[in-house]
């Protein structure tokens, strides 16, 4: 045991005389993460989020009809709509502070009740692409509505206007209008809904699949793969710690001594146990105050990467210790850890993968890890979730275990 | 003591190792001697566990390396011929590793570690990493690294390959001091002088097999009281040594540039020997006479110098 902690005790103080490297399991992750959320907004939301001005000057009840279809389904996910003055719109449209400008003139709804010409200003931010082309799209969509609803309903409409230009709408009168409203779509029933037989086999939804965090920020989403993406680097550079020790003849020079190779692989793994804590603690406390994440959240987190980062080293081991010299063991463990790092759900979660890769990266030991950690992270399922997985990684990291202390003296003697 | 039975090692088809035998007592040091490439290397490789032998027995103070490893490894300390030691570690820090894997630790480890960087001349530089050392200086830390133990046997595979001479003489008086203390020694190295210093046994091992054994007054004794004659030129009638007998000199190597061979009081019959090659072999570029040594009984055993590339 006095061995296995010398071992333990000298790999860390070797890990601190190389600073830069240490730093750069944390820095690189991070920085990636970051990244990739500043790329995906920098207003921190799961999607894309527009500011869309409403400026209605005619303030009329079809512009407010115009105007909260902008409130309604997709769109309102989309767009965060304000209304706003002429002069404070025009403000911030030159400020770039908003994606569009919606403006609608005064007489906007007279004009259209009397079948004149109407205008409707749409002011595009420039420097955005798709949110203003989405908010013009539905600007033409409404307008191509109002054209038809004028041809079809276009005597319902002028006495509408009549009516309210008296601003003398009695009850039998609205009741007629209706009617008169109804028959004419009952009549264009067969044109414009004809029937359809869907079958559509639905599963019902319970209550753990139902996306509960759907509110939460972007980061929030990167920041288990922020942990495996640096998990991956340092259980690289601890698997490659060997040769290391190889090249140095200190393995070699192992086999010629009673404590022999067992308490040596041990005291390395103890080692990548403390490195797998250390990244756990220094992600977890920005973890802390990015996200807000409670202590005992912090203190699983801790247990699950220390549990994954074993699994990583032992497979990253496993290879190494099958090459034939040091640079081989660099160049092969390298290329293995960027196509784990997308298809395990590092680079982009599982949720925004293509299906194909999400069927892969989950049998991968990372993105296994990775999908069965965010089942509990994200999906706020009980803990109890990770019980199997932890059995599993426990299995995988003993018979790794025995696998490469049967490969390790062949590799110190080589 | 270090006990070597009937000990073979083969590489696929190769014998590095054949049929060896040999034992170093307690106090005692064992030399093995031979250029580069005759197996001095893989024996103490199989005597050490490193390599396992393919046939015969090695026991180290009484366990066998293969069936009581452990207890054998116990007793023995290895230096390798490579230097075992992490660069980025201070010397102190190399040596808790290796004593920690040698059972020690506490109090006792640190008192072994400041008498070993003693006698090894590093105790003023113990707080330094080993990459600002100097090779010497490595060598000695690599030396300390294996007595840190106090092992009843020692295995040195050519501890002063590379090394100057202040560190070279702090390793040879190091190991003088051990066998002194009563450690088995088996020392490898192609440096003559070495092995006529700190051996008492000697084997002189070439293309894995010992072609002579004995103390150093043994093997001195099969050259007898003769010096080697060296001659560098352009010879011709290379088959015809019977000129050098009536000089009663032993031919060791004739070619078409060196001639070498055994004489007695060499000095008082150069004149001859000058004469003799002018006139029958060719003019003589460059003469040079050595006195008799382990050196003279290697060419005279394998016709080849010991330095040479086996």
């Amino acid at each position: 045991m006095s061995f296995t902690k010398t071992v333990a005790s000298n790999s860390i103080k070797k890990l601190f005389s190389e600073k830069w490297a240490l730093l750069m399991f944390l820095v690189i992750p991070i920085m990636m993460g970051g990244l990739f959320s500043l790329i995906s907004g920098s207003s921190g939301q799961p999607k894309p989020v527009g500011t869309l001005l409403i400026t209605d000057n005619d303030d009329s009840i079809l512009s407010s009809l115009l105007v909260g279809g902008f409130g309604q389904g997709p769109m309102a996910e989309m767009f965060i709509s304000k209304n706003v003055t002429t002069s404070d719109g025009q403000l911030i449209m030159d400020e770039g502070e908003a994606s569009v400008w919606l403006v609608i003139e005064k007489g906007f709804a007279l004009n259209y009740l009397d079948k004149k010409p109407t205008n409707i200003k749409l002011v595009k931010n420039p420097s955005q692409n798709i949110l203003p082309q989405i908010a013009e799209t539905a600007v033409n969509l409404m307008a191509d509505g109002g054209h038809y609803i004028q041809l079809l309903f276009a005597d319902e409409l002028q006495q509408f206007n009549n009516l309210i230009s008296g601003n003398n709408v009695s009850d039998a009168q609205m009741a007629l209008m209706s009617v008169q409203i109804k028959r004419t779509i009952d009549n264009l029933e067969g044109q414009l809904f004809p029937p359809q037989i869907k079958a559509v086999k639905q599963k019902p939804v319970t209550d753990s699949e139902t996306p509960k965090s759907s509110n939460k920020p972007f980061i929030f989403y990167m920041f288990p793969g922020i942990l495996f993406m640096s998990l991956l680097f340092s259980s690289q550079g601890m698997a490659l710690e060997f040769w290391s020790d190889k090249t140095q003849g200190i393995s070699r020079r192992l086999i010629a001594s009673p404590s022999g190779l067992s308490s040596y692989l041990n005291g390395k793994l103890i080692a990548s146990v403390f490195v797998f804590v250390l990244i756990a603690a220094v992600i977890g406390t920005l973890g802390l105050m990015l996200l807000k994440l409670p202590i005992s959240q912090i203190l699983i987190i801790i247990m699950w990467l220390m549990l994954s980062g074993m699994v990583l080293v032992s497979m990253m081991l496993f290879v190494s210790l099958l090459m034939p010299s040091q640079k081989s063991a660099s160049v092969v463990t390298s290329a293995m850890v960027f196509p784990l790092m997308m298809l395990g759900g590092s680079f982009f979660p599982f949720e925004a993968m293509p299906k194909w890769m999400v069927a892969i990266g989950q049998y991968l030991p990372n993105g296994y890890m990775l999908q069965s950690f965010n089942q509990w992270f994200v999906n706020d399922n009980p803990l109890e979730i990770l019980f199997v997985p932890a059995i599993v990684a426990l299995v995988f990291i003993v018979v790794f275990w025995f696998v490469n202390r049967s490969l390790l003296p062949k590799f110190a003697r080589s | 003591m270090i006990e070597v039975k009937q000990l073979s090692k083969m590489f696929g088809t190769t014998l590095a190792v054949d049929n060896i035998d040999f034992t170093a007592n307690s106090g005692e040091i064992f030399g093995l001697l031979g250029p580069n490439g005759a197996g001095k290397s893989t024996t103490i490789n199989c005597i050490s566990g490193l390599t396992n032998a393919t046939e015969g027995s090695v026991e180290i103070n009484g366990f066998n390396i293969s069936s009581d490893g452990v207890k054998a490894k116990q007793s023995l300390g290895l230096v390798p011929q490579e230097l075992a030691l992490y660069e980025d570690l201070s010397a102190h820090e190399n040596l808790l590793f290796w004593g920690s894997a040698y059972g020690l630790g506490g109090e006792e480890l640190e008192q072994r570690i400041q008498q070993v960087l003693q006698n090894v001349g590093l105790e003023n530089r113990q707080k330094e990493a080993v990459k600002q050392f100097s090779g010497g200086m490595k060598r000695r830390l690599n030396f300390a690294c294996a007595i840190l133990h106090k092992p009843a046997a020692l295995l040195l595979d050519e501890p002063t390959v590379g090394v100057d001479p202040q560190s070279r003489e702090h390793l040879l008086s190091a190991i003088e001091d051990l066998k002194k203390a009563g450690t088995s020694v088996i020392y490898t190295t192609h440096y003559m002088e070495e092995a006529e210093r700190l051996c008492d046994k000697l084997a002189i091992i070439d293309q894995g097999k010992i072609i002579a054994s004995g103390t150093v007054d043994d093997l001195r004794a099969q050259v007898g009281e003769r010096d080697l004659i060296t001659l560098k030129g352009h010879f011709k009638n290379t088959g015809e040594s019977s000129h050098f007998d009536e000089l009663n000199a032993e031919v060791l190597e004739f070619s078409d540039d060196e001639i070498r061979f055994l004489i007695a009081d060499a000095s008082n019959k150069l004149t001859d020997v000058l004469s003799i090659v002018e006139k029958n072999f060719g003019k003589v570029a460059h003469v040079s006479i050595q006195q008799a040594n382990l050196e003279s009984l290697f060419i005279k055993l394998t016709g080849r110098a010991l330095r040479d590339d086996a």
